[in-house]
């Protein structure tokens, strides 16, 4: 079964995650920086999400990374396309006290340029809620442009579409 | 560069186990989509569907055991789900089995669980299992008692409430 790929940045390393991850994930669940997401009402409920996106690379060849630097867990970084997604979706979630710090912007830049060359979605997209603003700012930075005609599983979302490289 | 590595090898008479692969999906959907999922959280829709089937994966890469998807031999359709299972918020180490329609009244949860157990005990040197069994699922129940499984006690789920666990015989006992 395939495993996520570790692939090093400049200040950052996409790793695998392992199981003790899932700590990080319950803490940024409970803090007000998850928000604007789909909360696990309890660690069982957590599990099932966290173990797919690991186990979705076995599947599909895509999933869910660690972002790391310096050795600590600052978030994760996900190429998903559940059956409910109407396109390939790149994901990035920061835990508190790492933000600001253009971390995501690397590791969204990373795990794009891995897509492109090695998973070839026909589109990719970010689904955000309209509220993000932060997020919605990074996929900007990213050169990703809003697709308002755009199919989405969830109303409160907006789309901001990838571009493909030339 | 791609990091791989697979379920350990399993034989039985009549069944194929292997790791769980996308090509399932459609017979898991199926599944969790019927009545007969009632017992492990469904009828589910096809985006929970592909979350459980992922997580089947996932439990592999995290924990380095999981369940085996069963191949027919006869047939070489996938007909259920069954090994070593342990997700946040189960109390052990278990042993699950989950057939699907037409694969049911063959004896073949019996025979996988049976390599299972044999792979928990032998390979990886458990000394226990237990089995957690939906207090209506009198199937699931004659599986565990020609399994030589006993109920043990109840045991509340965060998340499926009430379950029994059965606890198996140890390696000793067998």
């Amino acid at each position: 079964m395939t495993k996520a790929p570790t692939i090093i940045g400049k200040r950052i390393r996409l790793r695998a995650h392992v199981m003790k991850d899932m700590d990080a994930f319950w803490d940024f669940y409970q803090s007000p920086r998850a928000s604007h997401m789909d909360v696990p009402k309890n660690r069982a409920h957590l599990w099932y999400g966290f173990a797919a996106e690991v186990g979705s690379w076995a599947l599909s060849g895509m999933g869910g990374w660690a972002i790391e630097t310096d050795g600590a867990l600052v978030g994760q970084v996900a190429i998903t396309q559940p059956p409910h997604f109407p396109e390939t979706e790149i994901g990035w979630i920061l835990f508190d006290g790492f933000e600001g710090l253009g971390l995501a912007n690397e590791a969204a830049r990373l795990a794009l340029e891995y897509t492109w060359t090695e998973i070839h979605p026909k589109s990719l997209v970010s689904y955000i809620d309209c509220k993000n603003t932060r997020s919605i700012a990074l996929a900007k930075r990213l050169g990703a442009v809003e697709d308002p005609t755009a199919a989405r599983y969830d109303d409160a979302d907006v789309v901001y579409r990838h571009p493909r490289p030339q | 560069m791609n990091v791989t590595f697979s379920a350990p090898q399993l034989e039985t008479e009549r069944l194929i186990p292997r790791a769980p692969q996308l090509d399932d999906f459609d017979v898991f959907a199926d599944f969790y989509a019927s009545p007969r999922a009632h017992f492990v959280g469904g009828p589910l829709s096809r985006e929970l569907t592909w979350r459980n089937l992922a997580l089947e994966a996932g439990h592999w890469v995290l924990k380095g055991f999981g369940r085996w998807a069963l191949v027919e031999k006869a047939t070489h359709q996938t007909v259920g789900i069954v090994g070593l299972w342990h997700p946040e918020g189960f109390p052990e180490n278990e042993l699950g089995w989950d057939l699907f329609e037409c694969a049911t009244g063959k004896g073949y949860a019996t025979e996988a669980a049976k390599a299972a157990r044999n792979h928990a005990y032998n390979i990886l040197g458990w000394t226990t299992l237990i089995s957690m069994i939906d207090p209506e699922n009198t199937p699931s129940m004659r599986v565990a008692e020609r399994l030589g499984a006993a109920y043990d006690k109840d045991f509340t789920h965060e998340r499926f409430g009430m379950m029994q666990i059965w606890r198996h015989p140890g390696p000793q006992d067998l």
